[in-house]
């Protein structure tokens, strides 16, 4: 069954249909949420609220892409979570500044080469650990941008759907949030040099 | 060098989009114009480059678990099958709406109807012999329908009743019926002329003489078989008269509001099941 029969079964109440939308998009809704909130844990009760959230609004899509629906809804969950968050800082930011960094190598596991050489696995975690360390330095406006452009590959106007801003602050959103990585990075330029040259090799 | 930070914001934008290849081409020349002669420029842009390539290198990440809801978290709860049960409730109230409106306009519009012959006299010019002509024709009629009440000996003592063409004698269709037939329904109930309206008896011309003292009411003959109650006055009794048919009234409004009722709701179960 395609993805638009899938969509109309789950309007007319399909759980089974919808569920298989599910495992179509979680992959992909958890890594938006994931590297927009920093954490896990938080990541997937996000996610996890989104998709109920979607279930029952699923009359409300009207077509269109429907990547770009449920990331709006799991990005709109992120951003409740960090009001809710703001309100009732029950954590410090160091101590959850501390819970990301660690969250890669106990919190879920990154998805790695597996014929990747383990030096060259350690730098890139490191790397990984620095980029998102920088990105959880920026507003959350920003940081949803650069993830959905940088990271899900998404372009500028499905980014503008997801955020539900215009194309130009889409645009200046991505410009000023890469400039300000870039220059946080600049603290980890060793590091960015492995990874560029890693890039430009044939995977091993 | 300076941060990126540094730079114009409008420059660093163009340069961000030109990067991504959003850049309409217009701009585009521009920009490319300007990368070759402004060396800042064209290390902005190898630095957003760099950047971009950086952050695209994030790994996915591995689910933790599955994210499949549950009929429980997607808040569904067993519903009793009420779309089954209005259905049926639909159908039943139209069908009984359908035949009760078909009873009320059949035989009770009938009964209580104006006959033909009334109808033309209020609207034929004066001088056109009407009665006469209608005599002719209402008085096989009589015939007819008394044979069909199953009282076909009466007809023998009406018999000396006046030529169709006696248009003195003439009278309209329901009154001569209800006379043929009194002995047979309850008591006194064709017997009961209808009132008219008060004044309206001495309006009326001499041409059409009261009915009830040209002819006498016909008596069975002692050869006739003895009546045989039917079903049709007692309806007649029942409903007819203002009580009657308010009571038809109500009920045929009430079936008809059920029957819409029910449907909508069905609808809307069917909707939400």
């Amino acid at each position: 069954m395609d993805e638009v029969a899938l969509i109309h079964e789950a309007q007319r109440g399909g759980l089974e249909a919808f569920n298989r939308l599910v495992l179509e998009y979680q992959a992909r809704a958890f890594n938006v949420a994931y590297r927009i909130m920093g954490d896990p844990d938080a990541a997937a009760d996000v996610v996890q609220d989104a998709f109920v959230s979607a279930f029952r609004n699923i009359r409300a899509y009207r077509g269109g892409s429907f990547r770009a629906w449920v990331s709006r809804i799991v990005v709109n969950g992120c951003y409740d979570e960090f009001r809710r968050r703001k309100r009732r800082p029950a954590v410090s930011l160091e101590e959850l500044t501390a819970e990301v960094d660690g969250a890669d190598s106990d919190g879920s596991a990154l998805l790695t080469s597996h014929e990747e050489q383990p030096e060259a696995a350690i730098e890139r975690a490191e790397l990984a650990e620095a980029i998102q360390g920088c990105l959880h330095g920026l507003p959350i406006e920003f940081r949803t941008v650069l993830v959905l452009v940088d990271v899900m590959d998404y372009d500028y106007g499905e980014v503008a759907h997801v955020t539900g801003k215009p194309l130009g602050t889409v645009k200046s959103r991505l410009a000023r949030g890469r400039a300000r990585v870039r220059d946080c990075l600049q603290g980890h330029r060793e590091l960015l040099a492995t990874v560029i040259r890693l890039e430009d090799e044939p995977m091993r | 060098m300076k941060g990126l930070q540094q730079f114009p914001p409008r420059d660093l934008e163009r340069l961000s989009a030109y990067s991504d290849g959003r850049l309409p081409p217009s701009e585009s020349e521009v920009i490319e114009a300007r990368l070759r002669e402004e060396p800042e420029l064209r290390w902005a842009l190898a630095e957003l480059k760099a950047t971009k390539q950086s952050i695209s290198s994030l790994p996915g990440v591995s689910l933790p678990r599955n994210f499949t809801i549950s009929l429980e978290m997607a808040g569904h709860k067993p519903r009793p099958p009420a779309y089954p049960v209005l259905r049926l409730a639909t159908a039943l109230a139209t069908v009984a709406f359908t035949l009760l409106v078909g009873y009320d306009a059949l035989i009770l519009r009938q009964a209580g109807a104006p006959s033909a012959g009334e109808a033309l006299r209020s609207v034929a010019p004066p001088g056109l012999d009407v009665q006469g002509t209608l005599a002719a024709v209402e008085a096989p009629m009589e015939e007819a329908a008394a044979q069909a009440l199953g009282v076909g000996e009466v007809l023998g003592a009406t018999s000396s009743a006046p030529s169709p063409f006696d248009a003195e004698a003439f009278e309209p269709t329901g009154t001569a019926l209800e006379k043929l037939i009194a002995p047979y329904l309850e008591d006194g109930y064709a017997a009961q002329p209808t009132p008219l309206p008060e004044g309206t008896q001495a309006a009326l011309p001499a041409q059409v003489p009261a009915t009830q003292t040209s002819t006498p009411p016909a008596t069975p003959t002692s050869t006739a078989a003895p009546p045989t109650p039917s079903p049709i006055p007692r309806i007649r009794t029942l409903l007819s008269g203002d009580g009657g048919a308010s009571f038809l009234r109500v009920a045929e409004v009430a079936l008809g509001v059920s029957a819409a009722a029910f449907a909508v709701l069905a609808v809307w179960a069917r909707r939400h099941r």
